[in-house]
């Protein structure tokens, strides 16, 4: 969504949908029609989401708007997860992959509870997600998640110290200073680990790690 | 009663006072909970965000050294309980992803029938203790003390199987049981963001200031929580969303395992009352009259 806002309009969420609105109306965004080249789809893409996500009928979606309805974030998102479901059916796969969208979702599961025709979103989220490894664009969350699984396979458990330290080298180094305060605030209460536990059994867990691609390749 | 107990990273590190609370809370009711050894992180909201397969074995090696002890999982953290599961579902319900566990298993020589059951400490002490056993242990009833039960997102959706998915009353019943006053709480299961706060920091905030917001609005004295990210994201941040939001929010985010202590008679200094952001310890003294 190119629309920027200060702190202050940030804050009224009226001024806020007021703009997101104005911006969905502009050509090229969210709610124009166009034409879309046939050759550009890719057929096999919805089977590829189902795989991933353990859902058997993604066909199934009605368009309701349920899960947009429900979704914390989906004024926020690039397309909203009613939208999306519909692009993957139709098999846009660039542009599915490219959108913003699965990475606003927080995994509250709301849209999966309340989808009538029983698709779990929130394994599609994850699922798009996965598709997009290898080729994932400098996405702040995409990063998160990265240094996430480097952090586990590291120790075996999470240490929040040094995700932060990881995510912090990968995107904006300075971005660090900015936990100080809290991360002092933490410690004194006992709540901050300055050195990591470690699993002992860690070269079962790094095993496992590379044991998924040849398992998920004879899946696809 | 015995459980395998998973506490999960975050109650080895920013919720250990969940973890303190709920261990003593535990033993002061003869329940026991049993640290499987050697367990590892879950993987929570990122492996699967990074790795579908590899987000359902990391969290049945867990699984799998619990069903070698031959106890149920206990687990108190909402996200590491819908880990948990999800990966004990699909190994249950999806035919080709479960034969690719068994395989990736058997090369680390894990064995793992998926039989184990996975519970909700929150789900153990209403259900399996059950409130009359609560009741006739309440030592020092929180008389009075207003709070708004705040169950987060993970713990009811998507796999319930112990609580309605978006208004769940365990933690209701639980509260009244102790002497609180329980007040309505809309914002009951709506989502407080989880780990989005490390990345999209002012989007989280906002979702949280709507939580704090109902919580004043009921004339809440307390939110209580049974996860440690929501716990985290409300308490820890909470003065940086009255800096962003110009509010005044002074608002206790404490877990039900540390107040339901504070009632049944455990030693405040064992509920780990010190360690919440947001002062929570002089208002448990208040209801039930410990000075420590």
């Amino acid at each position: 969504m190119a629309v920027e806002m200060s702190a202050q309009e940030e804050v009224s969420g009226e001024i806020m949908v007021n703009q997101v609105m104005a911006a969905q109306r502009e050509p090229g965004t969210t709610g124009e029609m166009r034409v879309i080249d046939e050759e550009s789809l890719d057929p096999e893409f919805m089977r590829l989401v189902e795989v991933f996500s353990g859902n058997e009928h993604i066909n199934a979606c009605i368009q309701c708007g349920t899960c947009s309805g429900s979704c914390a974030f989906s004024y926020k998102m690039q397309h909203t997860p009613r939208k999306l479901m519909a692009m993957i059916r139709a098999g846009m796969r660039e542009e599915v992959l490219e959108s913003d969208t699965f990475w606003y979702c927080t995994s509250c599961y709301y849209c999966s509870v309340r989808c009538p025709r029983g698709i779990n979103l929130t394994e599609v989220m994850y699922a798009l997600r996965h598709l997009t490894v290898g080729k994932r664009k400098n996405h702040e969350a995409a990063a998160f998640y990265d240094c996430f699984n480097s952090v586990l396979r590291s120790y075996g458990r999470l240490y929040e110290s040094g995700l932060l330290v990881r995510l912090a080298l990968k995107t904006d180094p300075m971005s660090l200073v900015a936990y100080g305060p809290l991360g002092v605030k933490m410690f004194l209460k006992g709540k901050l680990n300055l050195l990591p536990e470690r699993v002992r059994a860690l070269d079962d867990i790094r095993k496992l790690y590379d044991l998924v691609g040849e398992l998920e390749e004879e899946t696809v | 009663m015995n459980f395998a107990y998973y506490p999960g990273c975050s109650l080895h590190a920013s919720g250990r006072e969940y973890d303190e609370s709920t261990r003593a809370v535990f033993e002061a009711l003869g329940v026991g909970l049993q640290e499987i050894d050697d367990w590892n992180c879950c993987g929570t909201t990122a492996l699967p965000s990074t790795n579908y397969l590899f987000s359902l074995l990391v969290p049945a090696r867990n699984l799998a050294l619990a069903e070698q002890k031959g106890q149920d999982v206990a687990v108190a953290c909402n996200s590491c309980y819908v880990s948990l599961r999800r990966a004990k579902t699909v190994y249950e319900g999806n035919p080709v992803w479960r034969s690719k566990m068994e395989q990736a298993l058997a090369k680390i020589k894990t064995n793992f029938s998926g039989k184990v059951q996975v519970r909700h400490v929150l789900d153990i002490v209403v259900n399996e203790i059950g409130l009359e056993r609560i009741s006739a242990n309440v030592k020092r009833p929180l008389q009075g003390l207003k709070v708004v039960p705040y169950y987060g997102c993970q713990i009811a959706r998507p796999l319930n199987e112990f609580a309605h998915p978006e208004l769940p009353t365990e933690m209701d019943r639980l509260l009244k049981t102790l002497g609180a006053k329980v007040l309505r709480y809309d914002h009951k299961t709506k989502c407080c963001g989880g780990s989005h706060i490390t990345t999209k920091e002012a989007d989280t905030l906002g979702l949280n200031q709507e939580l704090l917001d109902e919580a004043q609005m009921r004339g809440a004295e307390a939110i209580v929580v049974s996860c440690p990210l929501c716990q985290l994201n409300l308490d820890a941040y909470q003065e940086k969303i009255n800096q962003r939001f110009n509010t005044n929010y002074q608002i206790p985010v404490i877990y039900f395992t540390q107040l339901l202590g504070a009632a049944i008679g455990v030693p405040l200094k064992k509920l780990g009352l010190n360690r919440n952001l947001v002062p929570a310890k002089r208002l448990v003294q208040k209801y039930i009259g410990e000075v420590i």
